[in-house]
């Protein structure tokens, strides 16, 4: 499949790359909590939890919620005719909200 | 806005994966803030909590499995590798279910 460089279809793409990245994070968050629960996987609890993780799984997790909140406004509101704008509106949104989070850490 | 759905044209999925996403993202800030970013420890062993993470983790599964299955749709040809990965897709999900499960269940006790 190939893909045209546009605001909307590159913002589709990186919602489908973070999505399957913070996916198989969860999954396996869901299987540490099992480890933690019955003996064993200290060492994917350790990957998991380490820094520089946390730190893409926070970009990775705030730029999927604020570009599948931009989706819906397209879906269910009127957001197609201003998508573009409106992406942008909410990486800054992203920013603030991720420089936050870092800080709170 | 009216959603008809009908079996096997996929509409009832397109719309669960947005509300799934919402309820997702709510979700998400309440554990984020209870359990990663909190000040005061939670009891993630009572009822409620229990319930809440359970609730977490079948939304979860859904909305995952459900944008991995889509992937498949869009990217794999060969019959029988889609058809494989469709049948991951449910054992994933079963297996993940119960690991939630026996993992939330007896939590604390």
């Amino acid at each position: 499949m190939r893909y045209r460089w546009q605001t909307g279809a590159t913002a589709w793409l990186i919602h489908r790359i973070t999505g399957a990245a913070v996916g198989i994070y969860l999954l396996l968050h869901i299987l540490g909590q099992f480890g933690m629960k019955y003996g064993g996987l200290e060492g994917l609890r350790d990957f998991l939890t380490a820094k520089p993780v946390v730190i893409i799984l926070l970009a990775f997790l705030i730029y999927h919620a604020l570009n599948g909140v931009r989706e819906l406004i397209v879906d269910f509101g009127n957001g197609a005719l201003y998508h573009k704008k409106l992406f942008w509106v909410m990486m800054v949104i992203g920013v603030v909200v991720y420089v936050a989070t870092l800080t709170a850490l | 806005m009216a959603y008809q759905t009908s079996n096997g044209n996929g509409s009832f999925h397109w719309l669960f994966q947005r509300i799934s996403g919402i309820l997702i993202a709510i979700i998400l800030v309440i554990h984020l803030g209870a359990v990663h970013f909190g000040a005061s420890p939670v009891d993630l062993g009572s009822p409620s909590w229990k319930v809440f993470h359970f609730a977490f983790v079948v939304l979860l599964l859904y909305h995952i499995l459900m944008g991995f299955w889509l992937m498949v749709e869009d990217y794999v040809r060969t019959h029988w590798i889609r058809i494989s990965l469709y049948g991951l897709t449910w054992v994933v999900g079963l297996v993940f279910f119960i690991l939630g499960f026996v993992t939330l269940v007896p939590f604390g006790t």
